[in-house]
């Protein structure tokens, strides 16, 4: 029931609670780098993770698809020049603000509310944890293969001087 | 309001949780980073965050003291050639063991232990989030500093 309630919440108020996170974003110290796109732009990637979150709390869900979609996000970050600690932040706050909102509108009052809401707060907790991971891996993936292909061209410009 | 039982109970069995931890950690493929280094030395490191984690949740402990700590752990995990996804995912086990280990105590029975649960609950969360951004800064920090010249993390995933 819980459940369903708070799936309810992520489809009727994944605007407001993007919104949110996007103002905390472009405010804060911690994601300067971030601070380049513009508000459009951060509002659709935050709406993504929002708009679709029910789809990746679904237990039926494997684990595989989730650390897929989010090596590829870390892959893309690398690529725009974002530092990992950036990205693992931009993550961190959209759990963050998405707790926060279940709070505020008082969801969990009765104990089976309460008992409920510890088993979805770590529903949502594992999640973010396994998109952090996955975005850390595909982030240090790319950095490889960067560092390989500077050191193969420094390697071949150096044998063509000879 | 946190629960005062449930900070000494971590307090308490550090030593069980780490071994749980340190069994959990060495075997996993995701964090095999870690068995280059010695059984002790990794159960020292485990240990120590969980003895220290009551005065980092009950506040006895200031912001900056967590952020110099992983600061400093990033370097030093940076130094060690352990990638960093290997020390994010060791930070993730030790709050998921955490967690584990005070479900199976199951203490909450009334609303108002569930309400010091869930607020415990969170207070981990922000804590262990605070402490993984803390160490990709002071990693991050350190890989920016050998750029060109990188050292043996990088080379060694490189390489391996």
């Amino acid at each position: 029931m819980l459940y369903l309630k708070i799936m309810e919440v992520l489809k009727t108020d994944a605007e407001p609670l993007s919104r949110r996170v996007v103002k905390d974003l472009l405010t804060r110290g911690e994601t300067e780098y971030h601070k380049k796109y513009s508000e459009e732009i951060m509002y659709e990637r935050v709406y993504d993770v929002y708009s679709n979150l029910s789809y990746w709390l679904d237990r039926a869900r494997p684990k595989e698809e989730i650390h897929k979609r989010f090596s590829e996000m870390g892959k893309k970050r690398f690529q725009d020049g974002i530092p990992l600690h950036e990205v693992v932040m931009f993550l961190m706050l959209i759990k963050r603000h998405l707790w926060l909102y279940l709070l505020e509108k008082h969801f969990f009052e009765s104990s089976y509310e309460l008992m409920k809401s510890l088993e979805m707060n770590n529903r949502i907790v594992l999640f973010f944890d396994r998109a952090i991971i996955a975005a850390t891996v595909g982030y240090e993936e790319e950095l490889v293969k960067y560092v390989k292909s500077s050191s193969e061209s420094l390697l071949s410009k150096f044998f063509k001087k000879k | 309001m946190i629960s005062e039982k449930l900070v000494d109970m971590i307090k308490d069995n550090a030593d069980t949780l780490t071994n749980r931890l340190c069994k959990d950690l060495l075997s996993r493929e995701e964090t095999k980073g870690y068995r280059k280094l010695n059984k002790d030395s990794v159960y020292d490191r485990v240990y120590d965050v969980y003895s220290r984690l009551d005065s980092w949740l009950v506040g006895d402990r200031v912001r900056g003291e967590i952020k110099d700590h992983y600061l400093k752990l990033g370097i030093q995990r940076f130094h060690e050639g352990i990638p960093l996804s290997d020390v994010v995912m060791a930070l993730e086990l030790i709050k998921r063991h955490l967690w584990l280990y005070v479900q199976e105590a199951n203490f909450f029975d009334s609303s108002f232990q569930l309400m010091q649960a869930l607020e415990f609950n969170n207070r981990v969360v922000w804590f262990f989030d605070r402490a993984i951004y803390f160490t990709c800064v002071g990693y991050e920090e350190e890989e920016k500093k050998y750029q060109g010249k990188p050292k043996q993390s990088i080379i060694s995933r490189v390489f391996r």
